[in-house]
């Protein structure tokens, strides 16, 4: 579950912050902004990507204490994300 | 964008990640400051940049933590449930409270703990004799030992977990600076665990946020950018000195930058900032 959270995180962590490098370096061209708001989505998202992959994992591994307790963290995010976007 | 100011922002960045991934605050303390003293940044679009930074260290220095078996990834998601609907709840209350009062008792819980880390000995419960869900082991990069070790207190940590989310939520520090103690003095975490833990719970709190002003396009795009890449860079290099540093010592250092945050935000409440 460690390794694979981890190369989730690394994945996300990597492309995310290669595609904001190279818009800032194309910041003057039409491309660059395109290429910043990706690259910032890819970073932004990466927190969630490792939840997801280590809620998958504890499914996989039929840990259900700890994958319930997965389930009310995602549960919440969800809600709190919606609760957000809602009231603004 | 000009180029010294992306070099500048750079800069900050890995100056604020150095010292959150070190020790699992996440750099937002630096960075809110930061943007709007010198850049002249509106609050909220400092904290809309500070999200983005927070981000790219946690996740930086997680990534790294975990693999090690350093963070205490179960230990993460179980507090931050009660993190998380802190958080919320300080959303919902923030236009009652008076930001100064806030920040008063905040500064006064940040000196509490400083105080007592400095005091107390860490007291963690190494090789526990019985096994339960809550014994957990780590390898410490420093002396390269397998330390097992049991967190006991959970109820009463989850409680003042959600306290640290009222807190962050209405003063928009992060809330690594009270999980830290919490888990350290109160549910007998080793110190470095604690640190790491808090590093990838911070990631999921700012997460939240983050999408959010992300999704209403109120984030300043090169400053997010420029920030990012700084802390990307801080991050790997906080996580590398953190196994070289002995844990008696990042008890003492974390004590001082606790005092330093505290004596940062009575400034805040009192208008200095």
């Amino acid at each position: 579950m460690n390794e694979a959270t981890s190369f989730a995180l690394r994945c996300c962590i990597f492309a995310g912050i290669a595609l904001v490098a190279t818009g800032l370096i194309l910041s003057g061209s039409s491309y660059g902004e395109g290429v910043m708001w990706t690259g910032l989505l890819i970073l932004i998202l990466s927190p969630f990507a490792g939840v997801l992959v280590t809620y998958s994992h504890l499914i996989a591994e039929k840990d259900w204490k700890w994958a319930k307790v997965a389930t009310i963290l995602v549960a919440i995010i969800l809600i709190f994300l919606a609760v957000s976007l809602l009231r603004n | 964008m000009d180029p010294m100011l992306i070099l500048a922002l750079v800069a900050i960045g890995i100056g604020a990640s150095v010292l959150g991934a070190l020790f699992g605050i996440g750099g937002g303390i630096v960075f809110v400051p930061v943007l709007t003293i010198l850049f002249g940044l509106s609050a909220s679009e400092a904290a809309a940049v500070s999200l983005v930074g927070i981000i790219a260290t946690s996740t930086g220095a997680a990534s790294y933590f975990i693999k090690s078996g350093v963070a205490n990834v179960r230990l993460g998601l179980l507090l931050e449930i009660t993190t998380s609907i802190g958080a919320m709840i300080g959303a919902v209350i923030a236009v009652y409270i008076a930001d100064w009062a806030l920040l008063i008792v905040f500064g006064c819980v940040l000196i509490y703990g400083a105080v007592s880390m400095i005091l107390k000995k860490e007291r963690v419960i190494e090789d526990p004799k019985e096994l339960n869900d809550m014994c957990f082991s780590y390898t410490d990069g420093k002396d390269l030992r397998t330390k097992r070790y049991e967190v006991v207190n959970v109820n009463s940590g989850l409680a003042v977990c959600t306290g640290a989310g009222v807190l962050s939520s209405l003063t928009g520090v992060g809330g690594g600076t009270i999980k830290v103690p919490l888990m350290n003095l109160h549910m007998r975490v080793p110190i470095k665990v604690a640190s790491a833990t808090s590093s990838y719970m911070i990631g999921i709190t700012a997460f939240s946020g983050a999408i959010v002003f992300f999704i209403h396009g109120s984030l300043l795009l090169d400053y997010a950018a420029a920030i990012a890449v700084g802390a990307f860079i801080g991050s790997t290099i906080g996580t590398r000195l953190s196994r070289m540093v002995d844990a008696g010592p990042m008890r003492r250092y974390f004590s001082i930058l606790l005092l330093a945050i505290s004596f940062v935000i009575f400034l805040k409440a009192g208008g200095v900032l």
